[in-house]
């Protein structure tokens, strides 16, 4: 049986072949994603619902699990309003030009030694390309709509994701001087050693400012200018509803995800287990309990949900920011700060500095 | 002396002419002013330090047409029995009842927290259609107020740099707090389904009184304290 | 070369921190306000005609939809208006009662405020917060005047009724166990005034949750101080009072400068603010609220200890008692008349005004000495507030005209009467 598929497997051409597998890996690594954006929200509103003395939602199944799909329906089944006047072919394109940037740029992210879709060697450039991307369907739903709201909204969008994306690409190459690679695989494994041997420590300033410059870049609290549901009402996506509105939406914590698990990767170990150097390593031959303590995907969950806890507590304690005070910080704080830090960085490599080079 | 009357016997020594009567009712001094001494009134009376009147405090606008008209006379009975006071004493009765030089007023109110003191001052507004002197150069606060008084009474401010209405909608007719503007109003809206927009049509409401307005003097029955005058 | 224009944006009516129904046409040369034009109007009820068709004691409902955040305020220069035009005066009783009230509505009507002006800025859990307080007070005023909102419970001559001896409690439900609900009803043991005095001693700890999230938030300093600066001279010039003098640094307060009801009695601090910013306003009112729960503090004991009666005796204002009115016949007359026609108030004007907590509301009443009022002028602080907007906003960026309004403290029900 397994031979006859195996036979039938072999005699498809290598391309198809190929194809075949990017898909299935793909679509392994999608649907995953999809899930947690879809219980992420439920998340996020279950938190800012304690920290607000409140429950949340609670009515759609057991512990409102049901819910993020009842939104799902519910957005999916609501009517597309296309505005008079808007340019439709750019407002159709321009959800799907945000959720695209956000889900490829998955493709380099490792979950574990070896396992990602793409190990290729410029994956830090291409996460910084990617990420980059996405903004081009910010600016273009706020462009399309025609309407006086998402056009500040996208101009807001526009200048704040180009000041900060200079921040972050500064923290990254703090990264790159340290792991000498721009290769993810390469930059964790760098990182081995325990806890101390992470990024984070050394690269403290440039952990900071990619972090804050990350929930910049996703437009969320208290860098929500481009939204400003009071000032803006909902910014770029004022015009839309139904399910386009739901991509952007979607878009927007696949973007918390993907910044959480980078911020993991990069600064935070990955996959590396905190408990190295602390227990003996014959903890980790131990047969369970060492997996669960030993390096593994499940360690980069649980960072990633520690920073995504993180952006979901900004929200539900900071005041937004103005739109040029947001400049200020990106522009006259942020990028001093990597800049100096670089250099910083620079010499601590060049003289072997600390328990890391 | 309470303080009310010191201050309506300075006002009085002060102004002289310029104020035409001055009253306290209430605790409260009262001065009629004429419109055309109103502006120069209202700066002494903020810029002089005794007065220091830097607050005002609310400017309205007041119809005095029916002024007095009971819709249910209970004075004295006819021969079938007191009047029933169930139809609203139709305009008619409003026009004529006060000469049209002291049909309308304009009432300010002034507040010196400087002196911790209150004044009003009240000036009629003649002509047709009433006009009297915008006192925006003296209070800027008057600008909403004086707008408020042209949009329900149609009083006029001269000097006024925007005189537009503020509290009706756009476009409508008529100054509604006059005494002879129905309750009701004179149009109505609503959504026409066939013509895709709101139409406007004449008030279907019938005019009617719920409880009739009377005048008597019941409250000298009073057993609590001083009756105010 | 292109011709530049500003760009026009249409802020309003619905937009969520329009505060209901205000509509700001906003010339902006990029996020820069250069002019803005707020059309108000859209919640224009006529209550002031209205008024001048209802006898007196029906046109109270009115007043509380006025500032329908700072209900019992409104009524209160009302009646007191009245009560000034009848020359009547009113027990002791009544007057802790209605001082007490109208704290315990300042308060209510400073944490809508906190958290809308809050949630305006940005910061989102002060609102849910505020609002877990604002509960119990809703509560309050349930227990006095069965109404959680519009209470109608301030009457000329007095308070509609005394203080209960008991609160209204939770019941078992789906939703809430018996564990539960015993917790809920813990502090609803006892009458009224020890509800309130158990949320007085609460009180002062949830004001601090609300400062260490914004008093000291680098973020909310940023979006609120040097904002909006109002002058202390053009503060009084365009009419500004209450908290909006205060926070310009001119000491003036009604409750302190021309007490009314039992103030004079009462120990309490006047916060004034010094720049004149959104930031001193946030502060001066923040203030406000710890004061507001020392003055209730001090009218619960008092009112403790003093029982009374709570309505003027005199039935030509106040009615009689159902009891009275079923067995006697003159009683029964003045109920009938009171209900019917109502009482009738001298030939004459005055005008009274509390100090009610956006600034000082006041009502300027002419009678003819019929049973309806001549004219009603309700002045509302919030009128003379938002017509500064264009002034207070000019030069500042989008965001801070959502700050500025946040801090006017505006409602449309006062504003567009």
């Amino acid at each position: 049986m397994l031979e006859a598929a195996l036979a039938v497997w072999d005699s498809i051409p290598v391309m198809i072949q190929t194809v075949t597998v990017l898909v299935i890996e793909v679509v392994a690594l999608v649907i995953p994603i999809m899930l947690s954006v879809a219980y992420l929200t439920l998340a996020e509103r279950k938190v800012i619902g304690y920290a607000q003395v409140r429950i949340g939602p609670n009515r759609v199944g057991p512990y409102g699990l049901g819910q993020p799909i009842a939104d799902g329906l519910k957005l999916v089944m609501k009517e597309i309003i296309l505005p008079t006047k808007a340019n439709k072919f750019l407002f159709v394109l321009a959800p799907i030009l945000s959720l695209g940037p956000a889900l490829a740029a998955w493709a380099v992210v490792p979950l574990y030694d070896g396992i990602a879709v793409a190990n290729i060697d410029a994956g830090l450039l291409y996460i910084l390309a990617m990420t980059s991307v996405g903004v081009y369907g910010v600016i273009i739903a706020g462009w399309a709509s025609n309407s006086k709201y998402a056009f500040l909204g996208a101009l807001r969008s526009a200048a704040q994701i180009v000041s900060y994306e200079i921040a972050m690409g500064f923290a990254l190459v703090g990264v790159l001087l340290a792991a000498g690679s721009l290769n993810l695989q390469t930059i964790v494994n760098a990182q081995n050693g325990g806890v101390l041997h992470w990024y984070f420590l050394p690269l403290l300033p440039l952990f900071m400012v990619y972090f804050i410059s990350g929930v910049a870049e996703t437009n969320r609290a208290p860098f929500d200018v481009a939204e400003g549901e009071s000032e803006i009402v909902a910014g770029f996506h004022v015009e839309y509803s139904g399910i386009a509105f739901g991509v952007f939406f979607l878009a927007e914590y696949a973007n918390m995800i993907l910044i959480s698990v980078l911020t993991a990767v990069l600064f935070c170990g990955g996959w590396l287990s905190p408990l190295q150097g602390v227990v003996p390593d014959t903890v980790f031959d131990i047969p369970v309990l060492g997996h669960l303590l030993g390096h593994g995907p499940h360690w980069l969950l649980a960072k990633t949900s520690f920073f995504l806890f993180l952006f979901l507590w900004f929200r539900a304690t900071f005041p937004r920011y103005r739109y040029d005070q947001i400049m200020r910080l990106g522009w006259k704080v942020f990028i001093p700060i990597t800049i100096v830090w670089l250099l910083v960085v620079g010499l601590m490599v060049v003289t072997g500095f600390g328990p890391w080079w | 002396m309470t303080t009310a009357q010191a201050l309506a016997t300075r006002v009085k020594e002060v102004f002289g002419a310029l104020i035409k009567d001055t009253r306290v009712q209430h605790g409260e001094v009262t001065c009629d002013v004429d419109a055309a001494n109103l502006v120069k009134v209202c700066n002494r009376l903020r810029d002089e330090p005794e007065f220091a009147f830097q607050i005002l405090v609310d400017l309205c606008g007041i119809d005095y047409s029916a002024y007095g008209v009971a819709e249910w006379n209970t004075q004295d009975a006819t021969g079938s029995g007191f009047s029933r006071g169930v139809q609203r004493a139709d305009d008619a009765a409003y026009h004529g009842a006060v000469a049209p030089e002291n049909r309308f007023a304009v009432i300010y109110h002034l507040l010196s927290v400087a002196n911790n003191m209150r004044l009003r001052l009240r000036a009629f507004a003649p002509g047709e259609p009433p006009k009297v002197d915008s006192v925006i150069g003296v209070w800027s606060c008057a600008n909403w107020y004086e707008r408020e008084a042209f949009d329900l009474y149609g009083i006029l401010f001269e000097g006024h740099p925007d005189l537009r209405r503020i509290l009706t909608d756009y476009g409508f007719i008529g100054n509604p707090f006059r005494k002879d503007f129905p309750l009701f109003g004179h149009v109505e809206m609503r959504y026409d389904a066939v013509k895709k927009r709101v139409v406007y049509e004449p008030v279907k409401i019938e005019p009617r009184v719920l409880v009739p307005k009377v005048i008597r003097e019941d409250h000298r029955y009073l057993n609590s304290g001083e009756n105010a005058e | 070369m292109a011709e530049i224009q500003n760009y026009t944006i249409n802020f309003g009516p619905q937009h969520p921190a329009a505060h209901g129904v205000l509509r700001l046409v906003l010339e902006m040369d990029g996020e820069v306000i250069e002019r803005a034009d707020p059309h108000i109007g859209l919640l224009h009820r006529g209550t002031e005609k209205l008024a001048e068709s209802k006898p007196y004691n029906q046109n109270i409902g009115y007043m509380d939809r006025l500032d329908y955040v700072s209900m019992m305020c409104n009524e209160h220069a009302y009646v007191m208006v009245i009560e000034k035009m009848l020359g009547v005066s009113v027990p002791l009783r009544a007057q802790y009662i209605r001082t007490m009230f109208d704290e315990i509505t300042r308060i209510l009507n400073h944490l809508l405020w906190i958290g809308a002006h809050a949630i305006d800025i940005g910061a989102m859990t002060v609102f849910l917060y505020a609002f877990r307080e604002r509960e119990d007070l809703m509560d309050a005023y349930e227990a006095v005047s069965g109404a959680r909102m519009h209470a109608g419970y301030y009457r000329p001559g007095g308070v509609y009724r005394d203080l209960p001896d008991s609160m209204p409690k939770y019941q078992t439900s789906k939703w809430h166990n018996a564990k539960e609900v015993a917790r809920l009803n813990a502090n609803r043991q006892g009458g009224l005034l020890d509800f309130l005095d158990d949320f007085c001693s609460r009180f002062p700890k949830y004001v601090d949750e609300y400062e260490t999230l914004l008093t000291d938030n680098r973020i909310w300093k940023q979006r609120t101080v040097d904002i909006g600066i109002v002058t202390p001279e053009r503060a009084m010039q365009m009419g500004f009072t209450g908290p909006m003098l205060r926070g310009s640094g001119v000491e003036w307060d009604l409750r302190k400068k021309q007490p009314y009801e039992v103030y004079d009695r009462l120990e309490f601090d006047i916060p004034v603010g010094i720049n004149g910013d959104c930031y001193a306003r946030y502060l001066v009112r923040i203030e406000e609220m710890r004061q507001s729960n020392r003055i209730i503090k001090q009218c619960i004991d008092w009112l403790r200890a003093n029982p009374g009666p709570v309505m003027l005796p005199d039935h030509k204002v106040t009615p009689p008692s159902r009891e009275h009115m079923k067995g006697d016949m003159e009683s029964l007359i003045h109920h009938f008349k009171l209900f019917t026609e109502g009482y009738t108030v001298p030939a004459g004007e005055a005008y009274s005004a509390v100090e009610h907590p956006k600034g000082e509301f006041g009502i300027y009443l002419v009678s003819d000495g019929a049973n309806k009022p001549y004219r009603l002028k309700i002045r509302a602080p919030g009128f003379a507030h938002l017509s500064s907007l264009d002034e207070m906003t000019r030069g500042h960026m989008l965001a801070d005209v959502v700050a500025i309004i946040g801090t006017q403290d505006i409602v449309f029900g006062e504003v567009d009467r």
